[in-house]
């Protein structure tokens, strides 16, 4: 059975990058999309079993905004359900129960790369297939 | 009409002259501390009285504060801080209490006249409160060295006075608190988009640190298996980039400006190929009668590059500058180019900070142009057709040449090596005048050599055949947009003089 894959969408290119490092270095296979539509757009084609979500990001429009990832993590609750875990760069005990409540698995700040990895692990069930 | 009748005449036309006056300053004066003064000089001119004095109310209410009067006894209990408490043993104290006019005709005789030692010679006084509405808002004391001196008609012109006084008064006070309400307003306003602007500041600047700290991490992982990856250290060298990008933009504006007179157009065309723009994708269209400009020159160079740097990124291919003499001494700079164009939906977020639709760029060319014009007391506005193009339009305020004498008169060779443009010929012309040989190419020995930094061939080569020729230290490096890093790479190459691009005749002088 093939590694489970997981698709980070986030605007900050570096970011996104730094968070594929560590998700290869721990045998995930991991894309990553600089926006919504990218991001929806790869998820239509490929085999996800993850997906990161920034939040302030440009939205389906392409106009910047602040919830652009709730967008995005409501149309994958609605029309391709998969774990989603939010990405923010805010600590904010707020933004994490509106994740949350929307359907998200899991809520991280940026930067907390480690923290992050251990919640896919715990999601996924163990270290990468 | 006998002399006596006469005599009435006269001081009733005095007195409605004075009435009308305090009527005039009633609706125009709204600072307290000029209407006053100008209040009791009038009484005591028109009426002839030895004294007249303002109270007002401390905030407490309970006490009249001395707020102007006439002449040196005046000063004297201003600068004492002279009061009476509100109902106290005074005329002041008894008419703010009671809200009635006081007179004593003779004050000797009058229980409540309180003998003030700055005023010994007053025989009769009057004391008007000034009302307004329900409030009292203090007295006016009237002073005379005659007894009855107050005639029914003084009385009633003083408490027309008075009032319309008390009204001017209340109309100040109410502009005070106005005034502080829009302070305090602005305060808040300020406080909210300083604070607003400082989140997004730190959530950008965290946002372009946070790889750093985990490719670091990595690195730390690797090192003992000797294996470093490149890429985190390209990812940490971008960071930092993008970084100091944000600390240059942010802070070069509020850096303080070196302003001089000088050349917009070569300030453009310094600003192009600063940004590798090709010389057949801009041209310049400048009016003979175009005055310099009052600028710091590295700032409109950066102001300038950033808006070519926007057209470039917009897919321009050609872009048109025209620079003109306009109205109330200012210079106007419309720069045009046929590129993408913005959005109509982006058009109001293009001047905000942080905004930005391309991946890599850190949103704060155009803030940051912005705040360079306005720091100059210039404006700019930006006019866009998607898919056809940008056009900006700046105005400068104008500088005058000064056409001084100043340049000394000198029989050097200088080679100027620039390309064939305005500011070379002024340079050229400059130079001659004063004497000078000028050298638009290497041929006899130079006794200096003036480099203009941004010419179409490439610094390094010129530099490099000055060196060759031993001419290192006779060349002076011209820049407009002087840098640290750019002097400190000139002397590891032996090149120690860099100046100021002269724009005037006097700038010249400093060279030589």
């Amino acid at each position: 059975m093939p590694p489970a894959k997981i698709l980070i969408v986030d605007d900050e290119a570096a970011v996104a990058r730094s968070m594929q490092k560590t998700l290869l270095r721990a045998g995930f296979p991991a894309e990553t999309a600089q926006n919504v539509q990218a991001g929806w757009q790869a998820l239509q084609n490929g085999d996800f079993a993850l997906a990161l979500l920034d939040l302030n990001m440009p939205g389906f429009d392409g106009i910047p905004a602040p919830d652009a990832g709730m967008q995005l993590l409501k149309r994958i609750q609605a029309e391709r359900p998969l774990p989603v875990i939010i990405l923010s760069a805010y600590d904010d005990p707020n933004l994490a129960g509106q994740a949350l409540a929307a359907g998200a698995r899991g809520f991280t700040v940026k930067g907390r790369e480690q923290a992050a990895l251990e919640l896919i692990q715990s999601i996924l069930g163990g270290t990468a297939q | 009409m006998t002399p006596a009748q006469l005599h009435k005449a006269e001081r009733r036309a005095r007195l409605l002259q004075a009435a009308s006056q305090v009527g005039k300053q009633v609706t125009s004066i709204l600072n307290l501390e000029e209407l006053l003064p100008q209040t009791v000089d009038i009484i005591c001119e028109a009426y002839n009285f030895y004294y007249a004095g303002v109270f007002l109310m401390d905030e407490s209410g309970q006490r009249a504060v001395l707020r102007a009067g006439r002449g040196e006894a005046g000063k004297a209990m201003l600068a004492a801080g002279y009061k009476l408490e509100s109902g106290s043993h005074s005329m002041i104290g008894w008419a703010i209490e009671h809200r009635k006019a006081r007179i004593a005709l003779d004050v000797d005789e009058d229980a409540e006249h309180f003998k003030n030692p700055y005023l010994p010679k007053t025989r009769s006084e009057m004391a008007l409160p000034l009302v307004v509405g329900e409030k009292v808002l203090g007295a006016v004391t009237v002073q005379s060295e005659e007894e009855r001196a107050f005639s029914d008609e003084d009385i009633l012109t003083l408490q027309t006075m008075a009032d319309q006084l008390a009204v001017a008064i209340n109309n100040a006070f109410l502009m005070r608190d106005l005034e502080h309400a829009n302070a305090e307003l602005l305060r808040a306003k300020t406080y909210e988009a300083l604070t607003a602007a400082t989140t997004q500041a730190i959530h950008w600047i965290g946002n372009k640190a946070l790889p750093m700290t985990t490719a670091i991490e990595r690195l730390r992982q690797d090192a003992p298996g000797g294996k470093i990856d490149v890429e985190d250290l390209n990812l940490l060298a971008e960071s930092v980039r993008l970084i100091l990008d944000v600390k240059e933009n942010l802070l070069g504006p509020i850096r303080e400006p070196k302003m001089r007179p000088a050349m917009p157009d070569d300030l453009l065309r310094a600003a192009a190929l600063q940004n590798g723009l090709p010389a057949a994708s801009l041209n310049i269209l400048t009016d003979p009668a175009t005055p310099l400009i009052y600028a710091d020159t590295a700032q409109i160079i950066r102001a300038f590059s950033s808006l070519l740097k926007n057209a470039r990124e917009a897919r321009a291919k050609h872009i048109q500058a025209k620079i003109a003499p306009s109205d109330n001494d200012m210079v106007k700079i419309v720069i045009e180019d046929d590129g993408d164009g913005i959005a109509n939906d982006l058009k109001d977020k293009i001047w905000a900070v942080f905004f930005t639709t391309r991946p890599g760029h850190t949103g704060l060319g155009l803030p940051a142009a912005m705040l360079v014009i306005h720091q100059h007391q210039g404006s700019i506005a930006l006019t866009s057709v998607p898919r056809q193009g940008t056009s900006v339009e700046i105005f400068l305020p104008a500088a005058t040449r000064p056409e001084s004498g100043l340049i000394s008169s000198g029989k050097k060779t200088i080679l100027l090596l620039d390309d064939d443009d305005p500011w070379a010929a002024f340079a050229t012309q400059t130079l001659t005048s004063a004497g000078h040989s000028v050298l638009r190419e290497a041929g006899k020995t130079p006794d200096l050599v003036l480099v203009d930094e941004f010419q179409q061939t490439p610094l390094a080569e010129v530099l490099e055949k000055l060196a060759a020729a031993n001419l290192t230290g006779k060349t002076v490096l011209l820049s407009a947009s002087p840098s640290a890093e750019r002097m400190n790479q000139l002397a590891q190459k032996g090149f120690r003089r860099v100046a100021l691009k002269p724009y005037t005749q006097a700038e010249f002088h400093t060279l030589e």
